[in-house]
């Protein structure tokens, strides 16, 4: 085994003050319908030159829709090298890698492949992520054969591909994020990079996102009736929104950092919020609440007020209904004042989950340059639409700050500011210490954590026959399902109605989490609570596919797309729960609850939010089942029927389904209310392994490095964790942890897991694994017999106390997460 | 009954079947066709389905019979009584277009 | 023999209102003739006072469960702000009572439009413990205040504010007046738009002075509940004292969307689990004729000679310009386009038809245009 870099010194200055520490932006990379660089966007948006086009890329014929804001003349093989033109089919990659690097390259950090530089994260933003290539598993050829799918067009659909693609072609190490709140995508990685700095985990953060244009995407709102068949006019006629592909990258770095460096300053992320509807699947709230909250939140955030604000970037889409939510909502923030608000999806449509941080970038380019970008197109304004739009000519005017929003499905919003210099008065407050009161989970084992635990501790294994569950007959025969429930299942108070399998687990778990905490979130209190969910597959949006190429002329399955983005089990579990705080939708892959976890215990600990939920959940759809059948992901034979580690195994599992959440508010909080404590949550450490892109990364030495990170952010040796927590897989990635489990502990600490009788819950084995010791532990029930295989692990763990307790997860993707958590 | 009374059941209890089974898989309605009385209202009171939904049942509709709902047609999607209507009206009316284009 | 009168007898019998008693209850019944009545809502507004209604009040917590075993709709799963349309049964499964539930955050608002009279209904929830649960009976202590028709929104937005438009249908907020704040309940049985203001006695005569000014500001008025009447068969809304007095079994009556088969336990389940299991025999339809003469309730619809249907609820469409009821028809005729003949000499045709039957103005109005 290697030997990890030792945690950088950065992370001995972890700031005991919120608001000691601004993320400033020193680089930015654009890929847009209106240029290539922000010399050419700045002219196209002050000389109102739009990007909007008929459509090339992609045959429109079937649509309303007929035009779009497509990249043009841009040639990857002039920016990037031969082996990533080589190896990278799907467009909305190419643009990322071609963006991050001129980003990295305009803040003048160097990056190429091999370094593994772990001082730099990346929080990347995405809504279709590989939708690209997800498409050709439903594509026919002209024989009607299926078209080619194979593994390396597998990697590029699957959201956690994004990370990987550039923690292997830029040599990044640090962390890795991919938010997929659709619509708002980027805008919500804007808030996660900017906690990064702020609790000076970083100095520097690459973040940004990509999408390219996506047939299916564009038939779901197409379906939707949502688009114009002509060029887009937010706020004016006519009414419906075109598509757009980009790519928009920033360096995030730490003010002081930057200064010492001397590095050229754009401007700094002053302040940012995000919050949830709770409202509509795919419609926001008709009064603007989401609009006008967020928006007050994220100036609140960066210690202005309205009268600070130069002018507001609208998220102006077109559509009839978001631009007058929005229109009403930014109204009533403006309470008659006259703040200037500009849509400039007017210049290059709807860029998706890069729209957020592309819409900052024109508004930050215009702000440095003395002008306001207007709204094109504009002639007289809708009925219910009535600010200053800058109709048609950007507008002379010197200004020290803006903000910027965006809203999307699910009712996830989000909203930054953005100011010339760091804020003098950025608002300070001590940070808060953050608990663990309250957990849920559902899986095959049973849909209450009790069941669950009785379960485990009469060792029970929840696997069974897949036939039946699924159409075709295929190759496996186990997994770990769950069988159907409905509301009444869990709460006769609780509403599924409309919901997806996925989020019905989802929502199950979490009010669990809620119920064990004494938690019961109202109309009046909605905004104290937020919710983090981490997701591998998120919700299953076969219906939507096969029904948009089945069909000559692409006809949506709009039930189904508006569940096909992930964040849509984010806003079912808001909707159903009335959670309208902070949140966000990870989707790194597997052990993706982990990365929720540390989102929501970087909220609390700002004091961004009085409560977070934080999950996961997986759904294992026919589909999933097939694509990793054909990739030899499932065990097969005796080491299904038999499921445990097996080395000579390199990606075979048991699947299992199931959803685990945890409540976390701070100590302060829980000690006020005096609710229980299951944990205190101390320090996560983070880390990716680029080391291939197609290829696996078994390597252990990332895995170090989080590790470490972890001890030391949380002030405790390795000596003194007690028990460790994982959620092994049954094969040779499972190697790295236990690899550190020898070079720490000698093997000797108990180390325990649910993979083995729930199956591999993709995105949240981890989380229900240590929501089930903990449950466990104060209940006083010790941990459940492991069924491993590895003899170290399986051995009867004697009921001593257990205090510390540290939770690790790596696959072969590449990310490593280790938390520690102190029980009380 | 008479001849006329009974080519309109006919008629209208085929529509009324093949619309109920369109609405309810769709809408994933947790209600028999016979729960589903033609005359309740579909958006609002009654059903109280949303937007969405609408666009569910307008697609429903054209999906299953050979007619189009213009965007904004609010009348027919009242109930399922006059989206029958509806559809009756307009397959008459195609009826009556290729008649004329025949002769 | 009538036990209760309106709070706001005096001012409303002022205006010019009539009464009359219904389930010993004294009730506005008209204040200007029919036609006037009905063009205030089609065409404005109208102000009536519904305080006839039984209101009780439980607490959330323990109100809930209590009133979702008591009510065939899924009360359980009323969201905080929402209006849930649903009714009261008896033990035969027989309609007692057309009932909105209110979730009103901290408290669960019962609004009953009933068959009995309030000592009755009273003791459908005191049966069920509801004492226990924290019932308040508040129908002596505050009055409702209904506000319906095309421009009803315009009176309550200068009363309420702007963000009263943003009530979405079957939902409840609290709107601050004067020094209290009241419930607003955006629902009605008109298909014009519609809102009910729950009001303490206290501060009913005032808000009911500001209504009246406003609604006879945008050209409507006052009015009784007789045009109520004729303005819920015009728009399909069942009506618990047209047809509800004559036909009581919910399954005939086509409110199977206000029972949540999936519960048991509730007043009358048993008896409509057990019809719903046999199938239903008969069916409630519309029904249109011209006639010179109103026909009166109760009148039989023939096929040649054999009788096929009863007519259970009329009144005279003004849209439409014609007769318009409801009549009950065997389940294998329950069709809308069918031919029939009325009974009496006259032998007046009647046609089945399509409900709802007419198009209200309201439903062109995107009340997002206005806020």
């Amino acid at each position: 085994m290697k030997t990890a870099d030792s945690p950088r010194k950065a992370i001995d200055i972890v700031p005991e003050v919120r608001g000691k520490i601004n993320p400033v932006i020193t680089g930015i990379g654009v890929l847009s319908p209106i240029g290539h660089d922000i010399d050419s966007v700045r002219t196209a948006l002050r000389d109102g030159c739009c990007g909007i086009r008929p459509a090339t890329k992609i045959d429109m014929s079937s649509f309303r829709a007929n035009h779009a804001g497509e990249i043009r003349d841009f040639s990857p093989d002039a920016v990037l090298s031969q082996e990533v033109v080589g190896a990278i089919t799907d467009p909305y990659l190419i643009y990322a890698l071609a963006a991050a690097k001129a980003a990295c390259n305009d803040a003048g950090l160097v990056v190429e492949r091999g370094r593994r530089q772990r001082s730099i994260a990346m929080v990347l933003g995405t809504c279709n992520g590989g939708l690209v290539s997800a498409e050709s598993q439903y594509r026919t050829d002209t024989n009607g054969r299926p078209a080619t799918f194979n593994h390396q067009l597998h990697l590029q659909s699957q959201f956690y591909g994004f990370g990987k693609a550039l923690a292997y072609f830029l040599g990044l190490g640090g962390e890795s994020w991919i938010a997929t709140t659709a619509c708002s995508s980027t805008t919500v990685a804007l808030t996660i990079a900017g906690n990064l700095i702020r609790l000076g985990y970083y100095d520097a953060v690459l973040v940004g996102g990509a999408d390219g244009l996506s047939l299916a995407n564009i038939a779901g709102f197409d379906g939707l009736k949502a688009t114009t068949p002509e060029i887009n006019a937010p706020f004016s006629t006519p009414i419906g929104l075109n598509v757009g592909e980009a790519s928009c990258f920033w360096i995030l770095e730490n003010s002081a950092a930057a200064a010492a460096r001397s590095a050229r300053v754009y401007g700094c992320l002053a302040g940012y919020a995000t919050t949830l509807d709770g409202h509509h699947p795919t419609a926001p709230h008709p009064g603007g609440d989401g609009a006008c909250t967020t928006l007050q939140l994220a100036i609140e955030n960066a210690g202005l007020t309205i009268d600070d604000i130069g002018c507001i970037n609208l998220h102006g889409t077109g559509t009839e209904l978001n631009d007058k939510a929005e229109s009403r909502g930014v109204a009533r923030l403006l309470d008659n004042r006259k703040v200037p608000c500009s849509a400039t999806k007017s210049f290059f449509g709807h860029c998706m989950g890069s729209a957020g941080i592309l819409e900052a970038t024109c508004n930050l380019v215009a702000m440095l340059d003395d002008f306001i970008p207007p709204t094109l197109h504009f002639r007289e304004p809708r009925p219910g639409c009535n600010l200053d739009y800058v109709p048609n000519q950007s507008r002379a005017c010197n200004y020290d700050a803006f903000a910027s929003a965006n809203y999307a499905f699910g009712g996830s919003n989000a909203a930054v500011v953005i100011t010339r210099t760091p804020a003098d008065a950025a608002p300070a407050s001590p940070l808060k210490r953050v608990v663990l009161t309250g957990c849920g989970a559902v899986s095959s084992l049973g849909l209450h954590l009790d069941a669950i635990l009785d379960a485990l501790h009469r060792d029970e294994v929840g696997l069974g026959d897949v036939n039946g569950h699924f159409e075709k007959c295929l190759g496996s025969r186990r997994i770990g399902f769950v069988e159907d429930f409905t509301d009444r299942d869990i709460c006769r108070r609780l509403d599924f109605t409309d919901m997806n399998k996925i989020s019905r687990m989802a929502t199950a778990a979490a009010w669990m989490a809620l119920d064990t905490a004494g938690l019961r979130p109202s109309r009046r209190d909605a905004g104290d609570f937020g919710i983090a969910v981490g997701l591998c597959n998120g919700s299953d949006e076969t219906a939507h596919m096969k029904r948009t190429f089945a069909t000559a002329n692409h006809v949506a399955d709009i039930g189904s797309f508006s569940n096909i983005t992930p964040n849509s089990v984010t806003g079912w579990v808001s909707t159903a729960l009335y959670l309208k705080g902070a949140n966000t939708t990870i989707t790194n892959g597997p052990h993706a609850a982990m990365s929720s976890l540390a989102f929501a215990y970087d909220t609390i600990r700002l004091g961004d939010s009085r409560y977070m939920l934080a999950g996961g959940a997986d759904e294992a759809y026919e589909l999933i089942y097939g694509n990793y059948n054909f990739l030899n992901w499932v065990c097969l034979g005796d080491d299904e029927v038999d499921y445990r580690i097996r080395m000579d195994n390199t990606t075979e599992k048991v699947l299992g389904e199931g959803a685990a959440f945890a409540v976390l508010e701070s100590a302060d909080n829980a000690a006020a209310r005096t609710a229980p404590v299951l944990a205190e949550i101390l320090g996560y450490g983070f880390s990716t392994d680029g080391d291939d892109f197609f290829g696996p990364c078994l390597d252990a030495c990332g895995l170090d490095y989080a590790v470490s990170t972890a001890l030391q952010r949380s002030g405790i040796a390795v000596g003194e964790i007690d028990l460790i927590i994982w959620a092994p897989q049954g094969n040779v990635q499972d190697k790295k942890m236990l690899d550190i489990h020898r070079k720490y502990w000698h093997s000797d600490k108990p180390m325990v897991t649910t993979t083995f009788h729930t199956g591999f819950v993709e995105s949240s084995s981890i989380l229900m694994s240590l929501a089930c010791v903990l449950a466990s532990l104060d209940r006083g029930r010790g941990v459940w017999p492991q069924r491993t295989g590895v003899p170290t692990v399986d051995r009867p763990v004697s009921n001593t106390a257990i205090r510390n307790v540290l939770a690790i997860a790596g696959s072969d993707i590449g990310y490593n997460y280790a938390v520690v958590l102190q029980r009380p | 009954m008479n001849t006329r009374n009974n080519d309109v059941i006919q008629r209208r209890s085929t529509i009324i079947e093949g619309l109920k089974a369109e609405l309810i898989d769709r809408l994933e309605l947790d209600y028999e066709p016979a729960d589903l009385h033609e005359d309740v209202s579909l958006l609002g009171a009654g059903l109280g389905l949303d937007s969405l939904d609408a666009l569910e049942i307008v697609l429903a509709v054209e999906g299953r019979f050979d007619v189009k709902i213009p965007d904004g047609n609010i009348s027919a999607l009242r109930s399922i009584n006059t989206l029958v209507d509806f559809i009756i009206a307009e397959e008459d009316r195609g009826e009556g277009d290729r008649e004329s284009t025949a002769s | 023999m009538i036990v209760r009168v309106p709070h706001l007898r005096s001012k409303l019998a002022g205006l010019g209102t009539t009464f009359r008693e219904r389930s010993g209850i004294e009730i506005p019944n008209r204040v200007h003739d029919e036609e006037a009545e009905y063009r205030m809502v089609r065409d404005h507004a109208a102000l009536c006072d519904f305080s006839f209604m039984q209101k009780y009040i439980f607490p959330e917590d323990t109100g809930i469960e209590l009133l979702d075993d008591i009510f065939p709709g899924n009360v359980a799963k009323l969201r905080f702000g929402r209006v849930l349309h649903t009714f009261l049964a008896d033990d035969n499964g027989q309609i007692t009572a057309d009932c909105y539930i209110a979730n009103n955050d901290d408290e669960i608002i019962v609004f009953c439009e009933s068959l009995i009279d309030d000592s009755a209904l009273s003791e459908v929830f005191t049966r069920r413990d509801g004492t226990a649960a924290g019932m308040r009976n508040i129908t002596d202590s505050h009055t409702v205040l209904s506000v319906d028709g095309v421009d009803a929104w315009k009176v309550v937005k200068d009363v309420f504010g702007l963000d009263v438009l943003g009530l979405p249908y079957l939902s409840i907020e609290q709107y601050p007046y004067e020094d209290i704040d009241v419930s607003v309940i955006r629902a009605g049985k008109t298909s014009e738009f519609g809102y009910q203001v729950l009001v303490p006695n206290s501060h009913a005569d005032s808000l009911f002075q500001k209504l009246y000014e406003n609604t006879t500001a945008a050209g409507g008025g006052l009015c009784g509940l007789a045009i109520h009447d004729l303005l819920r068969l015009e728009g399909r809304f069942f009506n618990v004292f047209a047809e509800g007095m004559s036909v009581k079994t919910p399954l005939e009556l086509g409110l199977q969307w206000m029972i949540d088969f999936h519960k048991d336990g509730y007043n009358g389940c048993q008896a409509i689990s057990a019809h719903r299991q046999r199938g239903v025999d008969q069916k409630i339809i519309g029904i249109s004729y011209r006639a010179p003469n109103r026909i009166v309730c109760d009148d039989t619809i023939y096929d040649g000679g054999a009788e096929v249907a009863r007519i259970h609820a009329t009144c005279h469409s003004y849209q439409l310009d014609c007769e318009i009821g409801l009549a009950l028809f065997p389940v294998a005729t329950a069709y809308a386009g069918l031919e029939f003949k009325l009974g009496g000499a006259e032998q007046i045709p009647v046609q089945t038809i399509s409900m709802p039957p007419i198009m209200p103005k309201s439903l062109g109005i995107n009340l997002t245009d206005y806020y």
